[in-house]
């Protein structure tokens, strides 16, 4: 690149030289050209994209110098030489260019444009065409951009001096009351303590005070008491709940993959419990990003520490760390096969590590230097060699439907030894199961073989195998059992048919093909009973004997309910009535030669005999096939029914009410053959659970790749125009750090560039956030945007004194919590002052504490939490279809609401489709990293509160509860309000609640009593629940 | 500015709760569609001039006087076959079976020897302007002088998820703000008793419910679902056994939060969320009345292919399409079927067959509907897909094709686009733009044009940038524009 760079500096020197050389006279005419020919073409047809107000591809026209440096794909012009200048070859469409987008140049236009560049490319001096136009930036970084606000070092400022009215309660109104003094503008006086129980709850824990929490606090009228709710709320599980939530929110946390089929990442949740407890346990806030980007670094330095065998809770350590690399992993996928896509999840990354630890939108220089701040295409790529030196977990995509890159939450070498030891026991299952399938004897096979074994072999509860075939739902059980025994002795099982539309029916080869020549005679017998008829099951199913599976029969028989027929040539004939769950056997004797059939159908001492029936008048001549299906000759759903015993033989057959004299087959074998079948089965289970499942669980989070790399630029961020390649290093802005040999992939160096207390930005961005959480907006409004576009703090040294007080605390939470919630400033009223609501509209100097809606989370928390429904223990894994059964796709991609009851930081988050009551109330987005919930009044949220079944549920437990608390109307209308909005009723409003309630009654349709009560007491709960006084926090 | 003033003012005005429900019975017992429509378009300006501000579904000014004031946007799923539809091909019937090399199979670079497949559907000019149109649309051809066919589509990719995505929101990885939401962000909507952006479909199309989605536009703007059958809007139905039971219960909530205002005159937000509560309300009605056809003529119903009491079918949703136009509905979008089932015909043409049967005769339907009572003068119809289809195949006994985003067709018609038109051409076998290529940009910045809107001045700031629908891309096509 330098080299290059050199060459046309001495190209262009040598024009200046020559034309320097020339006379005046052809310089003019240069000019003239120039102004005629040159200047209106790029005006017209070039600047407005390679301009000051754009440089697509990083090339700008608009003047000599930057066209000579060029874009992207390097100089644009090489004066003297068109034929090499880039942009002749792009006007004139060759290789691969193709300029202007909009349309090809005229001929005249390009062969004037060449001339130019021919004649050297004279220029007037210093001209710029377009004027100047906004500051876009590019390049090397200016003193001017390293002098930014928030470029520079944290400082420590003394909170100013302030001893006006009202007097200081924390360092933080010093500022606070300092800088609204200069406004003229003062604090509200405080808020009452309901309002400040309420307002301090919700923010804490997201929920809203019980009644008795509200007492507690009023009767407690020491000077701590607040500082004790604090310290309450604080110890509560409920406070990881809510603030691990935003957290959520910055790192875009979804339970899906995000591609083009949105593959289920049931692991995912691991990650969301991590940041719940983390924040719980107040973790330092540099551990819990030091551990979200490099965990699985600093779980293995643990484990390479020890020297003995890791104990209990250092392996607890080690999978926290392990599991905090979700982070990494629950980055977005892109695409139909997204490994293809990679480049874009790992932009991915890069964009949430900039804006939510960084506040900056580092994405943007993926595919030129960012235009704003100061972080260049090259810093993009030395972050990028980064993560592209890091495995994520692959979580499935529609070309490749199974995650891969799963990690053991164990120390490798114990893993490695739990998975030997498996696999030892797996070789032991192996080598037992060798042993149970030896070869058969020849009786064995000869007895296997046979279907004269019956039903009996077959496994209880599943299909029955071969030479069983089935279609349909077929399962061996035990209460198929046939009573008789006039073919086979007792056994214990039979088949069991469903009765439904659908084709249940099993069949059987033969062992010969029979034909009149073979077998002039054939004998059947089949056992059956029908065990239950549906509403409107009048179909009829079918018994078979013939060729093959349907090609053509010899004898066909049919039961419905309540009859039961044959087929006499092409005739159906009834032959008895049949009666629901008694046994029948049917026999049959065929003569193959006279095609024809006589039989019997009954139980002992009811048997209906029937003679000289003719085959069916197709029959091709071969039996070799019987089966029963569900075509018998009436249609629609035939009963659900039982078969056994059937036999095909060209030997006699017993009569029903006989018992087969001599054993067919040898009992000892065939019961050791069974044993020996029901070991095996149990056996090859236990290697099929071995083999499905791991000795240890699984983490969905990163890894080091086994070659760490640098990579090439990739120009206009695509991947497949390579610049210079990029050595892996920290942002120049915020060091230009070398990455150290043997430092792996670098994400413990980053992790450690991101938190070492002088970077300027981590502290800051971080404590920026707690206030925002707690006052409706950051000091510096644009959350995750501490960049030239971003907004500049209202209270810069406020800011700086509290990262601070932030990094002083050993990053604690907790610490920041405790000392803004203690300010006047946090405690103070909501009310409005026109006078100051003219100055500052939006309180950002904080003059009144800003009022907010409730969060999607808060608001379905609390109505659960309101009536009493609300499951506050953590949630675990989402119920996902098992990951053997993932076929998803973009015609079909996965999608699923799962209803729970527990808070709503658990509910399954998708990326394609969002969760319905999420979506519907201004959720985080689950694809880009979500600083602050814009909140929509929308009145499909006004439908949902009036008619969705969960509002509609909540009002009526809420109202069942109530209803029951009580006896008086008065008390339940008091209590109703005290459990909601945590205030008495007022009179007022206790006589409107009993009027409506007495107008809503007599309004009711007529029922029992006691559901009237209910229905206009949840009337009543319900406007308890959705009104803007429980929807909103002051 | 007193706002407690204004919003208590609006707030105690009568009755809301019942106003609206006499006022739609009025309009749904006799009122002629005509003047329905003028009492709607009554209904609108009271609604602009409705306090509460921030209400950001208020009525705005476009850039420049616009042609069209709403758009009703027909999307055929799975991608349509351009060369068996509204792109005439001789040389394809002719060249048959023979073999072609191509540069580009499916997005894929290289060389491929393939064969040329001919389209399975006879050409036949329609109309005065003797536009060819295939035997797939018999009907639509009957109304080709009202559009404007384009033949020179051309977009980004070759995958349905891309595509889909790019047509609706200009962007073919990133799910970004969809066409309605920024129609609906930049001009606001007529009716506050329904939805700016309204989108009927059975099924969701490949990319889901991001093709409608707001993204990162307040979510006010994000289409609305309606399925077609017997339950269309989730949560539309009253769940209380009447009427006046559901008034005395918001009656009593609206009482509540009156008060609670009063307590807090400055919060905008409140007054918007007592107001969302009325129009909800006001939903429960205009919605539903806006869904049922029980007022339409058996003529009408027979224009559009509807047999008397049908809810679901393309016909359906054509026609309620012409309803919530009439409505004042910002941005109607129909699409036809989900991403399974659908023009997506790999493995045999003949399978555009019954996808043509459902649209056809209720597209002419809806034009020749629009076109007669002069709605089709201000309103924009747009037919689009995500692609094209190959005009060859990898075996020469092929009887699909597969996809192509090289080149395909779409068409509009009404407000302010050239009638019986058509503009741009693919090459000799309809494998390439041969002139005038409009790009899926090109395309959006055209809609947003006769809209009134510089795609380039509808912005909005995220992520530390400005965002448009176009992204950095897109031209106006003028020459189709009246």
């Amino acid at each position: 690149m330098r080299s290059t760079l050199c060459a046309i500096a001495a190209v262009s020197l040598f024009c200046l030289v020559a034309c320097g050389l020339r006379a005046d006279e052809p310089q003019r005419d240069a000019l003239d050209f120039f102004e005629n020919e040159i200047r209106p073409l790029l005006i017209s047809r070039c600047v407005s994209c390679h301009g000051p107000k754009k440089s697509e591809s990083s090339l700008r026209l608009d003047q000599l110098p930057l066209m000579m440096r060029g874009g992207d794909s390097g100089p644009a012009i090489v004066p003297g030489h068109p034929d090499e200048s880039l942009i002749i070859q792009a006007v004139r469409h060759q290789d691969g260019y193709e300029m202007p987008p909009n349309g090809k140049l005229e001929d005249r236009e390009i062969a004037s444009l060449a001339k130019w560049v021919q004649q050297g490319a004279v220029w007037p001096d210093g001209m710029k065409l377009a004027g100047d136009g906004p500051n876009l930036r590019g390049g090397d970084i200016t003193d001017e951009e390293r002098a930014f606000w928030s470029f520079q070092p944290i400082s420590d400022p003394e909170p100013p001096h302030w001893d006006g009215s009202p007097p200081a309660q924390s360092p933080v109104d010093q500022f606070i009351l300092k800088r609204l003094s200069e406004e003229g503008l003062s604090l509200r006086p405080p808020a009452d303590k309901r309002t400040l129980l309420r307002r301090a709850t919700f923010d804490l824990t997201g929920l809203p005070p019980t009644p008795e929490e509200l007492q507690a606090f009023e009767q407690d009228d020491s000077p701590e008491a607040f500082s004790r709710v604090i310290d309450r709320l604080l110890a509560s599980s409920a406070y990881g709940e809510r603030w691990g939530r935003h957290w959520l929110d910055v790192v875009r946390y979804a339970d899906t993959a995000g591609e083009t089929a949105d593959y289920p990442a049931p692991l995912a949740y691991k990650y969301r419990n991590w940041v719940i407890d983390s924040v719980n346990a107040d973790i330092p806030y540099d551990q819990f990003l030091r551990e979200q980007l490099a965990g699985d670094i600093l779980a293995d330095q643990l484990i390479a520490q020890l020297n003995g065998e890791p104990d209990e809770a250092t392996l607890a350590r080690y999978r926290e760390m392990k599991i905090a690399t979700g982070f990494i992993a629950i980055s977005r996928r892109f695409g139909f096969d997204s490994e293809n896509y990679h480049n874009l999840t790992i932009q991915d990354t890069i964009d949430t590590v900039g804006q939510s630890m960084l506040g900056l939108t580092l994405g943007c220089a993926r595919c030129h230097d960012h235009k704003f701040d100061p972080v260049n295409a090259a810093d993009y790529y030395a972050w990028y060699g980064i993560f592209d030196s890091t495995k994520y977990s692959f979580p499935g995509s529609e070309e490749k439907k199974r995650p891969y890159d799963l990690f053991p939450d164990l120390p490798a070498e114990m893993a490695a030894s739990l998975k030997a030891k498996q696999d030892q026991q797996l070789a032991e299952l192996d080598q037992r199961i060798k042993e149970l399938e030896q070869p058969l004897s020849e009786a064995e096979s000869a007895l296997l073989a046979s279907s004269e074994r019956g039903f009996e072999l077959e496994q209880l509860g599943q299909t029955p195998g071969k030479p069983w075939e089935t279609w349909g739902t077929v399962t061996v059980t035990e209460s198929a059992q046939s009573p008789f025994v006039n073919a086979y002795l007792p056994g214990s099982q039979g088949l069991t048919f469903p009765g439904n539309d659908a084709n249940n029916a099993f069949g059987l080869r033969l062992e010969t093909a029979h034909t009149a020549e073979t077998s002039p005679q054939l004998h059947y017998n089949i056992d059956f009973r029908n065990v239950a008829v549906s509403k409107g099951a009048t179909g009829s199913y079918r018994f078979y004997v013939g060729h093959g599976p349907g090609n053509s029969s010899a004898v066909e028989m049919g039961a419905t309910a309540t009859e039961f027929i044959i087929r006499n040539g092409s005739d159906y004939e009834v032959v008895r009535p049949l009666t629901v769950g008694q046994w029948y056997n049917v026999q049959l004797t065929l003569d193959l030669k006279t095609r024809t059939y006589s039989g019997t159908i009954g139980f002992p001492g009811d048997v209906t005999t029937f003679s000289g029936k003719d085959f069916s008048s197709g029959w091709d001549g071969t039996i070799d096939y019987t089966f029963v299906d569900k075509y018998g000759h009436l249609p629609g759903v035939a009963p659900a029914r039982e078969l056994d015993n059937v036999a095909v033989s060209t030997t006699p057959l017993l009569p029903v009410d006989q018992t087969v004299a001599t054993l067919q087959f040898d009992a000892e074998m065939l019961a050791n053959l069974i044993a020996r079948r029901e070991q095996l089965a149990s056996l090859k289970a236990q290697q099929l659970t071995l083999q499905q499942s791991l000795p240890y669980e699984q983490i969905f989070g990163a890894a080091e790749a086994e070659t760490p790399h640098d990579v090439p630029i990739q120009l206009r961020g695509e991947l497949t125009k390579p610049g210079d390649v990029i050595p892996r290093r920290n942002l120049e802005i915020l060091g230009h750090d070398p990455l150290p040999e043997g430092a792996g992939s670098g994400r413990l160096k980053l992790a450690e560039w991101i938190t070492r207390p002088e970077n300027p930005l981590t502290a800051r961005v971080m404590a920026n956030r707690i206030w925002q959480k707690h006052f409706g907006r950051g000091l510096v409004g644009t959350e995750n945007d501490f960049g030239a576009r971003g907004e500049h703090p209202s209270h810069p040294e406020l800011l700086d004194w509290l990262a601070s007080r932030f990094m002083e605390s050993g990053w604690s939470l907790k610490t920041m919590h405790r000392l803004i919630m203690n300010s006047a400033a946090y405690q103070q009223g909501s009310e409005t002052d026109p006078h100051a609501a003219e100055l500052d509209p939006d309180a950002r100097l904080l003059w009144r504490f800003n009022p907010r809606r409730l969060s999607a989370e808060e608001i379905r928390d609390s109505m659960l939490a309101v009536c009493g429904e609300l499951d506050r223990s953590q949630s675990g894994p989402h119920p996902f279809p098992p990951v053997e059964t993932w076929g998803f796709s973009q015609h079909g991609p996965f999608y699923a609401v799962y209803p729970t009851k527990h808070r709503s930081v658990y509910l399954m988050q998708q990326r394609l489709k969002k969760h319905p009551f999420l979506g519907l109330f201004d959720g985080a987005d689950t694809n880009t990293s979500t600083a602050r919930r814009d909140l929509t009044t929308v009145p499909t949220q006004a439908l949902y509160l009036m008619n969705n079944d969960f509002v509609q549920d909540c009002s009526q437990a809420f109202a069942d509860q109530v209803v029951k608390s009580a006896s008086s109307e008065q008390e339940r209308i008091q209590q109703a309000f005290q459990i909601s909005l945590c205030r008495e009723a007022t009179p007022e409003e206790q006589s409107e609640a009993a009027t409506f309630l007495t107008r809503y009654r007599a309004l009711l349709p007529a029922e029992s009593p006691a559901q009237q009560e209910l229905a206009a007491w949840s009337a009543l709960a319900r406007t308890l629940l959705t009104r803007n006084e429980f929807l909103y926090v002051d | 500015m007193n706002t407690s003033t204004r919003n208590g003012n609006s707030m105690s005005a009568a009755t809301p709760y019942g106003s609206r429900r006499t006022f739609l019975q009025q309009a749904a017992g006799g009122a002629g569609a005509l003047a329905l429509s003028a009492m709607l378009a009554e209904e609108a300006q009271t609604s602009q001039s409705e306090p509460g501000a921030e209400n950001p579904l208020a009525l705005k000014q476009p850039h420049f006087p616009a042609k069209a004031k709403r758009v009703i946007f027909l999307f055929m799923t799975g991608g349509v076959s351009h060369v068996d539809s509204f792109d005439p091909k001789p040389r394809l019937f002719a060249d048959h079976g023979k073999t072609i090399t191509v540069d580009n199979f499916q997005g894929k670079l290289g060389e491929f020897k393939m064969f040329l497949k001919s389209p399975n559907w006879e050409f036949r000019p329609g109309g005065e302007s003797g536009t060819e149109v295939s035997d797939l649309f018999p009907h639509m051809r009957s109304v080709v002088d009202d559009l404007c066919v384009i033949r020179s589509l051309e977009t980004d990719h070759t995958n349905h998820y891309e595509s889909t995505l790019g047509m609706h929101c200009g962007s073919w990885t990133f799910a970004r703000p969809s066409m309605g939401s920024w129609v609906s962000y930049g001009l606001g909507t007529f009716n506050q008793n329904l939805p700016s952006f309204m989108v009927i479909a059975p099924n969701a199309p490949y990319a889901g419910n991001q093709t409608w989605g707001s993204d990162f536009l307040p979510g006010a703007h994000q289409g609305t679902h309606i399925i077609p059958g017997n339950n269309p809007i989730p949560n539309i139905r009253p769940r209380v056994p009447s009427q006046d039971l559901q008034k005395l219960e918001l009656e009593l909530l609206k009482q509540a939060n009156m008060r609670h205002l009063s307590e807090h005159p400055a919060e905008q937000a409140l007054a918007a969320r007592i107001r969302s509560f009325e129009t909800a309300f006001g939903m429960q009605q205009a919605a539903p009345e806006a869904m049922s056809l029980a007022d339409e003529t058996e003529a009408t119903l027979k224009l559009y292919g509807l047999q008397p009491g049908q809810n679901t079918g393309f016909g359906w949703q054509c026609l309620v399409a012409r309803r919530l136009a009439e409505r004042g509905v910002r941005f109607i979008e129909l699409i036809d079927v989900g991403s399974s089932g659908n023009w997506d015909a790999h493995g045999d043409m003949q399978t555009h067959a019954p996808l043509a049967q459902n649209v056809d005769q209720a597209i002419s339907g809806l034009i020749t509907d629009l076109k007669q009572r002069g709605l089709l003068e201000d309103t924009l119809v747009v037919w689009t897909t995500e692609f094209g289809r190959t005009p060859y195949n990898n075996a020469a006994d092929s009887k699909g094709r597969e996809h192509h985003h090289q080149v395909f067709s779409s068409w509009m018609a009404g407000a302010g686009v050239k009638p019986g038109m058509v503009y741009g051409a693919s090459d000799e076998h309809g494998i390439a733009v041969a002139e005038n290529r409009v790009h899926v940009h090109d395309f959006h910045a055209t809609i947003l044009h006769l809209l009134g809107i510089d795609h380039e001045r509808l912005t909005f700031r995220h992520a530390g940038r400005d965002f448009r629908l176009t992204d950095v891309h897109g031209q106006v096509v003028h020459d189709i524009l009246s």
